[in-house]
């Protein structure tokens, strides 16, 4: 359903993806994993606009949407979980979720489905967002972007500085998405965490996808984890 | 609390407040009367000024351009053109309309302290271009709007505007629209989208939102409320000069806003309220007035940074918009 076809990306004259390619399929969590500076927040960044894609293009289903601006990728149906949460901190929970569903013009029956895969948030509804804990404005990214009933969510390190429960609360929320045919991609650097809900792993190096492959793969060939991200299973 | 009773509160507070200002005229000493007719015209102008500056994190330094667009819209087609007061006052909404646009589009291109600089050059433009146009204008004397000009007539009724009365009651039916219209835009979801971009831009821009058309909304609105203003002042103190479209008319609403609470639909009244007066009675102890109001400002802005009334809110009443 989303292809990404030989795109090059810069940061200024630093090149940063060098033909990346990948290929989401529908109703699948693709996990992308790659040392550090390998491009993965990259790759998720084109694919929402944010980065300019100099070469190569990005179709979700026949739509180009690397020919798109910025603000018109989430209408499509893609959300985005950045890095570190970005949340609205001086907004309420309540107004972070607003904005999420005025992006595709949803309403108060999309929130109330949101929040019963988060109940932590019902509670905080007026709380600002600043003042949750980690796990908690975790929770609340993930949420804003499902307000957008999206067809695709791009998490980039969901997990990041979260203990081990809230650790396990987000795999659990990405599996049941994928119960609900969300189609995710995954970007990860604790292994162990997403393993078990991934379909497929691509590995990203030098801004180049090397090698995608079925998650059960990795237990084959115990090597490919230890060549690529520099750990084991 | 439910949104359905903060909805009600919110509500009842800005009624009760039109109606406390509605009330006033009947109580207050007739110097007192007119200063409030004279506030409740700057505080649209700042009520205006705070859905850019305050709800989307814009700080302008030449908002007087809106404001003197509206003036001289309404002053001019009424002085040189015999329109009437209300045909004059659509004049100068349109003008500031106008103009509002075509700043937006130069200067929302640019972000921050650039946005400030801009702003300032453009309105400095526009206050060059009062004094540079003299012959229409009088520059800094000024057009005097006469009695006259100032009367019309409405469903068989006679209104002149050079009378407390009417001038009081005009005030009150800018303050209150003002407000209403401020009130409204922050509770919608264009308000949600301003505030989201006064936090981060980026964020909204990834959310799915056009950054650029919303702030390019925000602007003309807070332009237009401006040039409403403007127009008002022309029309109910009958005159018109460049001195409204120096740069001390940019930031006066600055600083009404931040004393009065920026982001706050009613700081904008109580900034420009407390600041009338503190310069009204400083003024007559002292020829250095300036100097002491600029001290309590500092010190109230130290003591709270939000403003009086974003104070109430991070304290107390969490339910103010």
């Amino acid at each position: 359903m989303l292809s990404v076809h030989d795109i090059d990306c810069f940061y200024d004259d630093v090149q940063v993806l060098r033909g990346f390619a990948l290929e989401l399929r529908e109703g699948e969590v693709l996990c992308l994993l790659g040392r550090n500076g390998a491009g993965k927040t990259t790759a998720l960044k084109a694919i929402m606009g944010l980065v300019r894609v100099k070469a190569g293009k990005i179709l979700l289903g026949d739509t180009e949407l690397s020919a798109l601006p910025p603000h018109e990728v989430p209408k499509r149906g893609i959300a985005y979980v950045p890095q570190g949460r970005r949340l609205f901190a001086e907004l309420s929970v309540a107004d972070n979720l607003e904005i999420g569903l005025m992006t595709r013009g949803k309403g108060r029956p999309v929130r109330d489905t949101v929040l019963e895969l988060f109940p932590v948030l019902h509670a905080r509804l007026n709380q600002r967002a600043g003042t949750l804990s980690g796990g908690e404005q975790q929770m609340l990214a993930m949420a804003r972007a499902l307000c957008l009933e999206p067809d695709v969510l791009l998490l980039d390190e969901p997990t990041e500085g979260l203990m081990p429960s809230m650790i396990a609360r987000v795999r659990e929320t990405i599996a049941e998405l994928r119960r609900r045919g969300v189609s995710t991609i995954l970007v990860e650097q604790r292994v162990d965490a997403v393993l078990p809900v991934a379909d497929r792993v691509a590995f990203i190096e030098n801004g180049r996808n090397r090698e995608t492959v079925p998650v059960e793969a990795l237990r084959t060939d115990l090597d490919l984890l230890h060549r690529y991200v520099g750990v084991g299973v | 609390m439910t949104p359905a009773d903060t909805t009600k509160r919110v509500l009842m507070l800005h009624a009760g407040v039109i109606a406390a200002l509605f009330l006033a005229q009947f109580v207050l000493p007739e110097y007192h009367h007119g200063v409030l007719a004279r506030v409740m015209v700057l505080a649209a102008y700042a009520t205006g000024y705070t859905l850019l500056f305050g709800y989307t994190g814009l700080l302008s330094l030449g908002h007087a351009m809106f404001f003197a667009a509206g003036l001289y819209g309404a002053g001019l087609t009424v002085y040189h053109l015999g329109w009437s007061p209300p045909a004059g006052f659509g004049a100068g909404i349109a003008a500031g309309l106008v103009l509002s646009v075509m700043v937006g589009f130069v200067a929302l291109r640019t972000t921050g302290v650039a946005f400030m600089i801009v702003t300032m050059m453009l309105a400095q433009a526009v206050y060059l271009a009062s004094l540079y146009f003299g012959e229409w204008t009088r520059g800094d004397e000024g057009i005097v709007l006469t009695q006259a000009m100032r009367t019309f007539e409405i469903a068989g009724a006679t209104i002149d505007l050079s009378l407390p009365d009417e001038r009081f009651n005009a005030a009150l039916i800018l303050y209150a629209c003002s407000l209403l219209i401020c009130l409204a835009v922050v509770r919608a979801p264009l308000g949600r989208v301003m505030v989201a971009i006064r936090e981060n831009e980026d964020r909204t821009r990834m959310l799915g939102y056009d950054t650029f058309q919303a702030k390019l909304m925000a602007l003309a609105l807070s332009g237009t409320l401006s040039a409403a203003a403007g127009a008002s002042y022309a029309l109910l103190f009958g005159y018109a000069g460049s001195t409204f479209a120096s740069i001390h008319y940019s930031i006066y609403p600055l600083l009404w806003v931040l004393l009065g609470g920026a982001a706050t639909t009613l700081g904008p009244l109580i900034g420009t309220l407390a600041i009338t007066y503190m310069i009204d009675v400083t003024s007559g102890f002292t020829s250095a007035y300036l100097l002491l109001v600029g001290v309590m400002l500092v010190l109230l802005v130290l003591w709270s940074p939000n403003g009086l009334l974003g104070a109430l809110r991070d304290r107390k009443l969490a339910w103010l918009p």
